[in-house]
């Protein structure tokens, strides 16, 4: 996706917030004893560092782009996620939307399902099962309808429908820390070719046994060679015996396979540390404890795994070769004879079972040699480390997907929780580029506001920007690096504008902002007395772009929104704004690698305007000087004609004053106006109706344009179990059989809207058929 | 932001209303008659906006259609002949809460109730107002109506109506403060049902004249119209009624109207020798009544008494 395709895209999106329900309180008290200038005045040592001022900061403030946002049971939001076995990860209401087109419909289901999923998401906690959590929950929305009879019915049944068509081990994701590996594995679950391996390796042996006489097997294709060489006679002309070498080698090829398929291996090893708390292994796959060092202990299993899948995948390259008869001694001998994983095609390495390492970004930094020398290698291991501090103040915090960038080679990714659909697809393409793949993928969940949340506000301040480096894609870093799915990636801050009690507000979403969620941080703002005013108070994001020595004279606030939507001013500390300048410095890096306001660029537009400008002013100076020559030219020979009529005139000659100047200088004259009438504007079509040959009546069966209805009962009166009303309260045909012809063409001529269609008569021993079929004509 | 969709909220009632939800008695109109198909396609806005039954109020004069409230499961005044606007417009100017629905016809609102016909329009009250168009006197079995066609012949007329009939929506689009004024007709609940969705999302007085057949009494009117779609005329436009294809797929005589212009919607409704279907007339931005006659409505007896007190203080020597 191009730069200025995600700009659009979030410029699409931006309206989703806005400021409605905020406004602005009367004014405060000022704290007893102070003036405006004594509050001013601990705002700045506030902002210093001075332990002594008191924050005052109240509970339930938000940053005030996020009031609306208050209530996050009543979001909708990627979660719960939908694990489908065949490896699908969507969320649960797109999951919604496929199912039910898969069932016969009803409104009262289609209508209901966002209740059904709000219920869903109140009661998940943990991975789960989709059909169980969803029929459970379509039974409390049901119980919590009261409905009457037949629509509680008829809800329950669709219902039961809907779940029946979930497929068996579909699972829902809460959104929760465990919701990164959970996704991530499962996706790596699905990607894992151990089945068609076993598979391969079978028909290999098997090929290579019916090539090998020793084994008188029936071959795959139904021909026993060896049956067929005893029946033709060894000494037939043209038979020539395998050479004894070759015999050797299709013989190891065959023991190595069969030595192979006799392991039981599981096609994923999960190596991970204790500090991945709520992660749990999938039943397919082996468990290694990472123990203290999970870089080591993942490449020790990678490494054991390939010297173990190194023959296997040895014999198998020599019975293609065999099989095929292009097998040469002097050229092949030695790659086979030494194979190991260095010699690891991508396919073999996909037919690998997958290393998965599954830790915490703290496991990535204390085993950095490790983590290195994976990044470095051709080990196509994947590690996801899991970051949950996503507001740190701390300044030497380092970013490990921008470290492992720095390797080149590898596939990295800085991901969240929050944003599962450039999980999933990290995820994917890490594995399709058969690389090492680094993920770190944010997570944290301390603020009542819920996990989603918080990892968004994080993602909005540029805490933890997402980003994405694949080497696979070329060799530029346009190609390679990417910053798509960042809120306005084209801004330092995201910005909302918007009216509060009439006044346009402008507001950005900055780190500050982000770190106000986070408990142990609130302690560095400080509410201002609202209504206070002076030109020392400046927004913060305004304030980053101030000199250091301006900066010393401004004290920044932010906006921030009680329960009630009323905002309120608080003064950042220093320890908080220096880290908002550590963080747009990043974010500004990753934004040049991702050629959005890219320094050089700027610097290339601004020398070339700089260029243009300079022609143009010359430009302008040369045409300047050239009009004012013509029309000093001009006013001469004006005035030399004026005098000289006027001396006409005096003298009494000539006749009427003619400027001679008006010819070449008549105003051009606009042609008339288009005369428009007043009249009605009518685009009647005149009905062309072509006469269509008269065919063969293929009546088919009775029908009810149902939406035409106009519900006046005259079919109902007719015959009432032929004509039902459907949940539109507007007729259909429920059933033909319970009425006879001659009444379903009685209720069509009477029908006013004329929406029913006889078709022809489903039994053919009705009386009167012909003069009904007649009748019926006109409708249908 | 902050990923979320287009459609991010989850707040919804813990309620579900169903079309039987806002049905009550079983209609005692005439087979065939087209009040059915009015009634019908209320009850099917009111389920597709899951309207409040009991936030919901329909007030009728005297007549044929002045039997729909009985018929909705909500709130419902049937009150004396002519006077529904008084009624819906005193119920809208002390609870703008509710989402009001008049029912009316041709003789309840354009004779008896002509004069508070006028007055509602010029208030702009939020509501929806049906005018059920049979050109006749339907519930008294017969009499010309002011909707009655030159030649119609009736009770009161056995030779046919003398007078050229009145046009409801000229005289509503010429009444001061007039903001919505839309034609349908009955026997095309689509265009019925984009129609009368337009005219609830409408923020003020939303006048409907529904062309409406009475197949015992005036069975004639429209019959022509019926069996020949030549002589309806769809009104189209980019801000006008955009309906389903099934709605309009019949009707080949077509015209574009700019609903925001008054002098050609005029000219538009004013046409006799078709009926003109669509939006004619529509201005959002029209002082709606109510937002004044509501100021204040939750002022306790106390908070008026102070304000009294605080009134008559000023006078105080």
């Amino acid at each position: 996706m191009s730069t200025t395709d995600e700009v659009a895209r979030y410029e699409e999106e931006t309206p989703l917030i806005d400021l409605e329900g905020l406004h602005f309180p009367p004014d405060g008290q000022l704290p007893e004893g102070h003036t405006k200038h004594d509050v001013l005045r601990d705002a700045r040592r506030f902002h210093a560092g001075d332990p002594s001022v008191d924050s005052g900061v109240e509970s339930d403030l938000l940053p005030a782009v996020m009031h609306t946002l208050r209530r996050p049971s009543l979001i909708r939001t990627d979660y719960p996620l939908v694990l489908l076995p065949c490896g699908k990860v969507q969320p649960l209401v797109d999951f919604f939307v496929e199912l039910i087109a898969t069932i016969d419909n009803s409104k009262i289901l289609s209508d209901n399902l966002v209740r059904v999923e709000r219920q869903v998401r109140e009661a998940l906690k943990t991975v789960s099962d989709a059909a169980k959590v969803i029929g459970s929950a379509g039974a409390k929305v049901g119980d919590m309808l009261a409905l009457n009879e037949k629509a509680d019915h008829d809800f329950r049944t669709k219902g039961a429908e809907l779940v029946q068509a979930i497929p068996t081990g579909t699972k829902l994701v809460p959104c929760t820390a465990a919701a990164g590996p959970s996704v991530a594995l499962h996706i790596i679950e699905a990607n894992t070719h151990h089945a068609s391996l076993r598979e391969s390796a079978v028909k290999m042996r098997d090929a290579l046994r019916g090539l090998n006489s020793q084994e008188p097997a029936v071959e795959a294709s139904g021909i026993n060679t060896s049956k067929l060489q005893e029946v033709l006679g060894k000494t037939a002309s043209g038979s020539v015996p395998m050479d004894k070498p070759r015999t050797a080698r299709i013989d190891k090829a065959i023991a190595t396979i069969e030595h192979w398929l006799k392991t039981d291996d599981k096609p994923m090893y999960v190596v991970h540390s204790t500090s991945a708390q709520d992660f749990s292994c999938p039943s397919s796959a082996t468990a290694v404890d990472g123990k203290d060092a999970l870089c080591k202990e993942a490449m020790t299993t990678f490494d054991a795994l390939a010297e173990r899948y190194a023959p296997l995948f040895g014999a198998m390259r020599t019975a293609r070769l065999e099989l095929a008869n292009a097998y040469e001694s002097p050229r092949h001998d030695h790659l086979l004879e030494h194979f190991c994983r260095r010699c690891f095609s991508d396919a073999e390495f996909n037919l690998m079972p997958r290393v998965v390492a599954v830790g915490t970004v703290h496991d990535g930094l204390s085993d950095m040699a490790s983590l290195s020398s994976i990044l470095r290698s051709s080990r196509p291991i994947t590690l996801l480390l899991l970051g949950d501090d996503l507001a740190t103040l701390d300044h030497e915090r380092i970013e490990l997907a921008y470290l492992a960038v720095a390797h080149r080679k590898c596939f990295a990714t800085q991901a969240s929780i929050s944003h599962p659909s450039h999980l999933v697809d990290s995820i994917r393409s890490g594995l399709d580029s058969v690389r090492p793949s680094l993920h770190t993928i944010a997570s944290e969940d301390t603020h009542h506001l819920g996990a989603w949340l918080e990892g968004n506000a994080a993602i909005e301040g540029r805490a933890c920007p997402l980003l994405r480096y694949d080497p696979s894609q070329g060799s530029t870093w346009a190609e390679r690096f990417d910053l798509v799915d960042n809120p306005q990636p084209e801004h330092d801050w995201p910005i909302w504008t918007g009216e509060v009690d009439g006044k346009d507000l402008e507001l950005s979403f900055t780190f500050a902002h982000c770190a106000m969620l986070t408990t142990n941080l609130q302690q560095y703002f400080m509410q201002l007395p609202d209504g206070i005013e002076s030109n020392d108070l400046m927004p913060v994001e305004e304030w980053l772009h101030l000199s250091p020595e301006e900066a010393s004279k401004s004290i920044p606030y932010l906006w921030a929104a009680d329960g009630d939507g009323a905002i309120h001013k608080l003064v950042v500390a220093r320890e908080v704004t220096d880290a908002c300048r550590e963080r747009l410095d990043y974010w500004r890096t990753l934004r040049e690698l991702a050629g959005i306001a890219n320094s050089y660029v700027q610097q290339a537009v601004e020398e070339e305007r700089e260029l243009l400008d300079s022609e143009f002013a010359t430009e302008r100076e040369v045409i300047e000087t050239k009009h004012a020559t013509e029309i000093a030219s001009i006013r001469t020979t004006a005035s030399q004609v004026a005098m000289q009529q006027l001396a006409e005139v005096l003298l009494g000659g000539g006749g009427g004053m003619v400027n001679p100047l008006a010819s070449s200088m008549s105003m051009p004259t606009a042609p008339p106006a288009p005369v428009t009438n007043g009249t009605v504007e009518t685009t009647s079509e005149e009905v062309v109706e072509e006469e269509e040959p008269e065919q063969e009546a293929d009546l088919g069966e009775p029908w009810i344009d149902s939406p035409l209805c106009t519900t006046c009962n005259d079919c109902m009166d007719v015959n009432a179990q032929l004509f039902v009303y459907n949940e539109d309260k507007q007729a259909y045909i429920k059933d033909a059989s319970a009425g006879t012809y001659e009444e379903i063409v009685r209720a069509a001529e009477a029908c006013p809207a004329r929406c029913i269609h006889p078709g022809g008569p489903l039994d053919p021993n009705e009386p009167n058929l012909e003069e009904l079929i007649k009748r019926a004509a006109d409708f249908n | 932001m902050f990923g979320l969709k287009q459609d991010w909220s989850l707040d919804v009632l813990p309620r579900y209303f169903t079309l039987d939800d806002y049905e009550a008695s079983v209609p005692r109109w005439c087979a065939g008659c087209g009040d059915h198909g009015i009634l019908s396609t209320v009850q099917r806005i009111c389920r597709d906006k899951q309207l409040l039954p009991e936030k919901t109020v329909c007030v009728s004069g005297i007549g044929c259609s002045s039997r729909f409230p009985h018929y909705m499961s909500t709130y419902g005044f049937h009150g004396l002949h002519g006077r529904a606007f008084p009624v819906a417009c005193g119920v809208k100017s002390r609870r703008p809460d509710l989402d009001v629905w008049v029912a009316t016809g041709d003789g309840d609102c354009c004779s008896i109730g002509a004069g508070h016909w006028i007055h509602a329009v010029r208030f702009n009250m939020d509501m929806v107002v049906m005018l059920f168009d049979n050109n006749v006197y339907a519930l008294t079995k017969k009499q010309s109506s002011p909707t009655s066609q030159i030649g119609q012949s009736t009770n009161t007329h056995p030779k046919g109506a003398p007078l050229p009939p009145l046009n409801p929506s000229t005289t509503t689009l010429s009444i001061t403060n007039c903001s919505f004024v839309a034609q349908t007709v009955d026997w095309n609940p689509v265009h019925m049902h984009e129609t009368l969705l337009a005219a609830h999302a409408h923020k003020g007085f939303s006048f409907v004249r529904i062309f409406q057949r009475c197949p015992v009494f005036s069975e004639e009117c429209f019959a022509d119209a019926v069996e020949d779609p030549s002589l309806i005329q769809l009104i189209e436009h980019e801000n006008g009624l955009q309906v389903q294809e099934s709605g309009t797929r019949l009707y080949k005589n077509k015209i574009t109207h700019d609903p925001s212009d008054l002098v050609q919607a005029m000219a538009v409704a004013n046409q006799t020798e078709v009926l003109p279907i669509g939006l004619l007339y529509q201005n959002e931005s029209l002082p709606i009544y109510n937002e004044y006659s509501s100021v204040g409505i939750h002022a306790t007896p106390e908070d008026k008494m102070n304000a009294l007190n605080h009134q008559l203080d000023r006078f105080a020597i």
